[in-house]
Order: structure tokens, then sequence, then C-alpha cells
């Protein structure tokens, strides 16, 4: 399956183009205008990765990403911004943000965090999964009291 | 006073000039997206895969169309930087606020309110200081912008009366000034001094308004 990923920009040309291209790339790409209309997508679908844009009208970026993590915590999240915001968006690393990017960037940039991004949602799911499994052995019980 | 006003003006110009470094940022983001995808097109038609002429077409248009939002960008930003070129200019009141209008479009998007601007097509001349008077325009944008948050409308309305000519903020729509508004700070006060300015203030119907002299004095 390919990798699920959102993008999160206002700039609607901006997030179409990106999204075009990250579809010749072959990720499965769904497209937000908004951090409400993004929150509101986050909570049908399960991305893999969103990216996101720190200066939004509305719900922010560092505001979105917070409800993001909130909502589902192992969603990756790569914060686009412009020069100004580069301090916001490192403000966004510290609230569980895996990397940022400044616009304008290299669509190979993007594609190679993207990527990284993927494979730690998926080492964690993994890790989540091993200890689960553990647990199922160390005591098969509590399985089925949970069940 | 001078020494405050001097700090007070070089933020308020720091403010612009980031504020349209951004949107100059964005547009080159979506050029720079945009050439991207005709390398991928290109790409994929070298390939072999043929390629719709008519998606080529609206992509070079969308570019075009970026160039055209950038030049207007760059070209408000250097309206307003010659303002500061000399302290008392003969300008025309309605090209001055809606110029601030244009500069303020992040600012009034990030903040979820509408602004429109009400004016007949007469030039309203006025001899001021073109930059304080852009300072003290602003500085009542964001007091009005900040009351309609998220849900509001800012109608501002500019009028021309007996030796004088008038902006007018009307707040329509969710608008919120709190009943002990610090409106106008010691910051506005300064300048409406330095510019002979006199305010009236309607919250009750949620309006205020700047009367400005058509001559400022010593002008």
């Amino acid at each position: 399956m390919n990798p699920r990923i959102m993008i999160v920009d206002d700039e609607e040309s901006f997030a179409n183009s990106l999204a075009e291209r990250l579809k010749l790339r072959d990720y499965d790409i769904t497209v937000s205008y908004s951090g409400n209309d993004a929150l509101e997508k986050i909570k049908k679908l399960n991305f893999d990765v969103i990216i996101l844009d720190v200066a939004m009208p509305g719900i922010n970026g560092i505001d979105s990403l917070r409800e993001v993590k909130g909502i589902t915590p192992l969603t990756e999240v790569i914060m686009l911004t412009g020069h100004a915001t580069v301090e916001t968006a490192i403000e966004g690393m510290k609230l569980g943000a895996i990397d940022y990017l400044i616009k304008p960037c290299e669509i190979e940039d993007l594609v190679e965090k993207i990527n990284k991004a993927y494979d730690r949602k998926k080492e964690h799911e993994e890790r989540i999964r091993e200890a689960q499994v553990k647990e199922i052995i160390s005591s098969p019980m509590s399985v089925l009291k949970k069940g | 006073m001078e020494n405050k006003i001097n700090i007070e003006s070089l933020q308020f110009f720091g403010k612009i000039i980031a504020s349209v470094s951004h949107e100059i940022k964005n547009v080159m983001a979506i050029i720079n997206e945009k050439t991207g995808l005709l390398k991928d097109l290109a790409s994929i038609a070298e390939k072999g895969s043929p390629i719709d002429p008519v998606r080529i077409q609206a992509v070079a248009d969308e570019i075009k169309l970026q160039i055209k939002r950038g030049d207007t960008i760059v070209k408000n930003m250097n309206n307003f930087a010659h303002s500061a070129d000399e302290p008392i200019q003969r300008v025309d009141l309605r090209e001055m606020t809606s110029l601030i209008i244009m500069l303020s479009e992040r600012f009034v998007s990030q903040m979820g309110v509408t602004l429109n601007l009400i004016s007949s097509d007469k030039n309203i001349i006025i001899k001021t200081n073109p930059f304080l008077l852009e300072f003290l325009i602003w500085d009542c944008l964001q007091f009005a912008i900040k009351a309609c948050k998220d849900t509001g409308t800012v109608n501002i309305a500019i009028e021309q009366s007996k030796n004088r000519a008038e902006i007018k903020y009307l707040l329509k729509d969710g608008s919120n000034i709190e009943p002990k508004s610090s409106f106008p700070e010691e910051r506005t006060k300064i300048l409406m001094e330095a510019l002979c300015v006199k305010l009236f203030l309607n919250f009750e119907d949620h309006e205020f308004m700047i009367s400005i002299p058509e001559n400022i004095k010593g002008g």
C-alpha cells in the first residue's frame, strides 16, 4: 500500500501542484486548505504523514499539530514554512513534528523527509504490535479479560 | 515622545516588510512547484506517455498569474517604502487606505476577517505626513480586525467633509469590542497628535472614525 499523505496549506495553488507532483511519485494524496478541514479529515481517514503549513488563517499550523497529535499520535507531521516562521516550525518539532521544510523547497528533499517519516511511523506501529504480541504470550488470560 | 514614535514606526515598517516578504515567498513557492510540475510532465513525455497540451498551457497560465501577483505585491511594497521619502506630501487618501488594506491582507486573512473599502471614485487629496498617516490607518485597522476576529467584517468608508477627510471603521457581525477597551493606546494618541487627527469613538454602534485635516499644520 502506498503511503497516505495529507497536504494542509491555505495556498490552494501550491497545495494542488504539490499534490499532483507527489501523486506522480505514487503517493496517496489528500489535500486540505485549512486546519479545521484537516482535523475533520483525520477523524475519518488514517494518514501516515501530514505536510502542514505553519501560517494559516483560522486554526494555525501549531494548533493543528497539537490537535493532530491528540487524535492520531502515530501520524507523523512535517511542518512547512516561509522564512518568517522558522521559529514556529522549530516549536512544532518540540510538539512532536518529525521535521520541517522552508518554502520554496525541492521535491527531492520533501520526498526524502516523507519517506523517513513514513518509515518511522511503520517502525512505531511494529513496536506496538510486538509489545501486544509479547503481552499475549506472557499472559494469555489478559487478552480474554480484555476481550 | 519622538523617540517612542521612532521606535514604533520602525516596528510598523518591519511588520509590513516581514508580511510582504512572506507573501513573496508564497508566490515563489507556487512558481517553484509549477515549474517542477512542468519538468515532471516533460519527464513523463520522454518516457513515451502522451501529455495533453491543454494541461501544459494551464500550468503556464498559472505561472503567469503568480508572476502578476508577485508584481503587484512588489509594487505595493515600493509605494509603501516611498511614503517615507518626504515628511510632508500631497497624497490621495483613497489610494493610501487601499494600499494599507492590501498590505494588511495577510494579517486580515489570518484573523478570519473580511475587509471592504467603501469609497467613491473621486480622489481625496490631502497634505500630510504619509508614513505616519499610514501607520495610524494601520493601527486603527489592527484594532478593528482584532475586534472582529474569526467571524467579522470591517467596512472602511472614506469621505470628505469641510476642510477634513474622514475614515470610518464600521465593525459588522461578531464584533467584540471590550467594554473597557484600551483603544486608543498611547502610540495611537501620539500619532493622532502629530497628524492633528481627531478620533470619534462610537463603540455602542460598533464604529469609530478618524478625522484628518486636508492640510497638516506647518505643511
